[in-house]
């Protein structure tokens, strides 16, 4: 079975607040910046319409990866609480689960870190690109 | 009959008021109440009609597979669904029910409505052969954890 770490998704479900990506690249473009990009990625004319659909999917991946990485955080902080209050119970002590959950998260950490990195990348080609357009 | 607006109060009042009281945390609570309401929501069902679980036999994955059953108020017919990744609300529920090879409950059908549990409750599962599995199973039937371990489908 895949985890949804090794299936990029398209789009972002999870119900949170604005994520990191999407504040970078209002930080980065200006509001106004960041209601001209959404233009862009309608744009099938120019080479800047795929350029600003990279910029937007890679900040969505990011924003993705944040809301995992608060998932597991979350996720683990209750059962860690609830370990004590089992502690007699061998089925409700997921040491296993936990163990897993920890590389699990070792590898978002450092698949979000690459992802921001690269949204860093995205956004400098698409200013260049705004230069030149 | 209540209005919308309050149906939708209550939703909300559930989630918060269930997360607080959760034996399993508040967090992890908040995953449960958020999949009754979808789940209730999905079907047309009261909230009171709907109980879940964590899932401990597919605790492979990060985060938390949960099931979610699903008690007809007419017939007392229990449908058990897993939520296998409660993190993302467009994922579609999988119905568990009896692998046709092995018995085990198992992921049958995928149901993002209710006109997905009524077309594979008028069909039933198809029939499995050694060829392909049927496009009716979800993609999830072949590898799922839920399998008897001398059945020839589940993990690996």
């Amino acid at each position: 079975m895949d985890s949804p770490l090794s299936n990029p998704r398209s789009h972002t479900s999870p119900s949170t607040c604005t994520g990191p990506g999407e504040t970078a690249l209002r930080t980065a473009l200006g509001n106004d910046g960041y209601a001209t990009l959404r233009r862009h990625c309608r744009l099938t004319d120019t080479a800047l319409g795929p350029l600003a659909e990279l910029l937007w999917t890679t900040a969505q991946e990011a924003d993705r990866l944040h809301a995992e990485l608060r998932y597991y955080a979350r996720n683990t902080c209750d059962h860690l609480r609830h370990v004590p209050a089992h502690a007699n119970q061998t089925e409700a002590v997921p040491l296993g689960f936990l163990q897993h959950t920890s590389r699990a998260i070792d590898v978002n950490a450092t698949r979000y870190v690459q992802q921001m990195n690269q949204l860093n990348l995205a956004i400098e080609a698409y200013k260049l690109a705004l230069l030149a357009a | 009959m209540t209005s919308i607006a309050e149906q939708a109060h209550a939703a909300s009042t559930f989630i918060q008021q269930t997360a607080a009281a959760s034996e399993y945390g508040p967090h992890r609570g908040l995953d449960h109440a958020r999949t009754a309401v979808r789940l209730a929501s999905t079907l047309g069902l009261s909230l009171q009609h709907i109980t879940i679980t964590p899932d401990s036999k597919r605790r492979t994955t990060p985060g938390e597979p949960l099931l979610a059953i699903a008690t007809c108020s007419t017939t007392r017919t229990q449908y058990t669904f897993l939520a296998r990744y409660p993190l993302y609300e467009d994922e579609p529920f999988e119905l568990l029910g009896p692998c046709p090879v092995c018995a085990a409950p198992v992921p049958l059908a995928a149901v993002r409505h209710l006109a997905d549990l009524g077309t594979h409750l008028a069909t039933g599962p198809a029939p499995l052969s050694n060829g392909p599995t049927p496009a009716t199973y979800p993609d999830t039937f072949d590898t799922d954890e839920g399998h008897a371990p001398t059945c020839r489908y589940g993990a690996a």
